[in-house]
């Protein structure tokens, strides 16, 4: 007999639990279930699409676009930032807290509780900057952007007084880091991330198609209650001669005119799609799992249909 | 025995997915596999903390089902994790317990404890020796071991369930059993529990 063996069996001194046994616990989890179901109806009824990203498809995506690339790769380079400014200060200013004398920033000073505490601070307040900023970016804050750029810029100037091998060091570190993180935050897959608008959304009271702009024309955003819709419909569209994914809504005969008139999407193989209830998906992706779940949730009966496809 | 397999288990991603739009079909998971996590738990850390385990771990679960993967079938790779790292939180104190158990089995010996030691070399003496050789391992290392050993999940399902490659699980599974075997080669009792076993 091995260990393996020996193991399985004084495994076996503990047996299933008895019926009844674990009532209290399923107990708990059907209360969970119970207040869950509460808030599902408000939850689960909102929808858009989401960028694509590391963790796009899962469903939670829907509720807040995932984090693109570019901003992922800024974060792990403030937090990248954060760590070594706070290993910079640590090999600069300990040997500092154990003396009597040191300099900061070029000017001599002695070491006394308020100068090391007063030294600590003002070291500790770029690490802070780069986690506050990586934080409020994670979350998609778009004033995140403005003050990472705004910090950059005044990060420039630490440039000109940097004294000494750490000083410059950590000057162009976080010139340098900056620089690459503004240039990540403000590229053009960013930002749909930080300027929250939803390209669709359903909830209970209907289908929200967001404001797009195309060269020839733009189209404002568009509401259509959930009573006029008959079909949402998947299809291949083109733009300026290019195919694109597209999503329609078909809307019942009879339906009021929309805002920009009811004019047919010459795109849309399917009659009564409006071209001003029909938007692209170029460069979003669109979460038709959670579309259709959620529709049947609240407009059951409405279907998400593929226009080459599904439909007959 | 090995934990049931089969049509209901392949069915655990069916009853998560829907259990996002009908949340009430999430206790059909508990009802399939709560006994064998807490089986699991309760040889981990003791049926008293067991019992509440197993309801963190599902409640854990439940609201965590969004972030499931549907294409693994089988959730309970998945429920093995999130209780793994639940145990992990009690490990400190279990920790704890695993070395003052260690100790008992060092201490000096009382006159007459020898001999009632040998007259009754039983599975509750192999436990404790266990216990002080699954206290000589690393938390990863032990988690590994009893996932296949008192579970019998496969180094796939075991890497799934602690996030780490299958080889990981393959070196950490080899350098646990030889610890094992070490701490209890070293001692008479496994000797004497190795005659006893050869014997039969």
């Amino acid at each position: 007999m091995n260990e393996m063996d020996l193991l399985r069996e004084l495994a076996q001194e503990t047996s299933l639990p008895a019926p009844g046994e674990l009532d209290a616990a399923r107990g708990r989890l059907v209360a969970a279930i119970t207040a869950d179901q509460a808030t599902y109806a408000t939850a689960a009824a909102q929808a858009t699409t989401s960028q694509p990203g590391p963790f796009a498809g899962q469903p939670g995506d829907l509720l807040r676009p995932a984090a693109p690339k570019p901003v992922l790769t800024a974060i792990k380079l403030m937090y990248g930032a954060a760590a070594s400014t706070a290993a910079v200060f640590l090999i600069a200013a300990l040997p500092f807290m154990g003396g009597i004398h040191g300099r900061f920033r070029g000017h001599p000073i002695t070491a006394t509780p308020l100068t090391i505490t007063l030294v600590t601070v003002l070291s500790l307040i770029p690490v802070a900057l780069w986690l506050w900023m990586a934080r409020a970016a994670g979350q998609g804050r778009n004033w995140a952007r403005i003050v990472s750029t705004v910090l950059f810029v005044l990060a420039t100037t630490q440039l000109q007084g940097a004294n000494g091998v750490l000083s410059v060091f950590l000057a162009w570190l976080t010139c340098l880091t900056g620089l690459a993180v503004v240039w990540l935050l403000w590229r053009p897959a960013s930002r749909a991330f930080f300027v929250k608008r939803y390209p669709l959304r359903a909830d209970h009271a209907g289908i929200t198609l967001g404001p797009q702009r195309y060269p020839l024309a733009s189209r404002p955003a568009t509401f259509v209650p959930w009573a006029d819709v008959e079909q949402i419909i998947l299809y291949t569209g083109y733009q300026d001669g290019n195919p694109a994914p597209w999503i329609g809504i078909r809307r019942r005969e009879g339906a009021p005119a929309l805002p920009s008139g009811n004019e047919q999407d010459p795109s849309c193989p399917v009659p009564g799609v409006a071209a001003g209830a029909a938007r692209r998906n170029k460069g979003l992706r669109l979460d038709r799992e959670r579309l259709a779940a959620v529709t049947a949730a609240v407009a059951p009966g409405i279907s998400v249909v593929e226009a080459r496809t599904d439909l007959s | 025995m090995r934990p049931r397999r089969g049509p209901a288990a392949a069915g655990d991603a069916a009853v998560i997915e829907s259990s996002w739009r009908e949340p009430e079909r999430f206790a059909v998971l508990f009802d399939r596999h709560a006994p064998h996590i807490y089986r699991y738990l309760a040889r981990h850390a003791g049926r008293e903390v067991a019992d509440d385990l197993v309801a963190e771990t599902f409640l854990a679960a439940f609201a965590k089902r969004d972030r499931y993967d549907l294409g693994y079938p089988d959730a309970r790779p998945w429920l093995y994790g999130i209780a793994t790292n639940l145990v992990g939180q009690h490990r400190r104190d279990q920790a704890r317990q695993y070395r003052i158990r260690q100790m008992a089995v060092a201490a000096p010996e009382v006159p007459g404890h020898a001999d009632r030691v040998a007259a009754d070399v039983t599975a509750r003496a192999m436990r404790t020796l266990l216990d002080a050789a699954l206290a000589a391992l690393s938390a990863g290392d032990r988690d590994v071991l009893l996932l296949i050993a008192w579970e019998q999940l496969t180094y796939q399902e075991v890497a799934r369930a602690l996030g780490i490659p299958v080889g990981t699980v393959q070196s950490r599974l080899h350098r646990a059993r030889t610890k094992v075997r070490q701490v209890l080669a070293g001692t008479e009792a496994a000797a004497t529990y190795e005659e006893l076993t050869t014997n039969e």
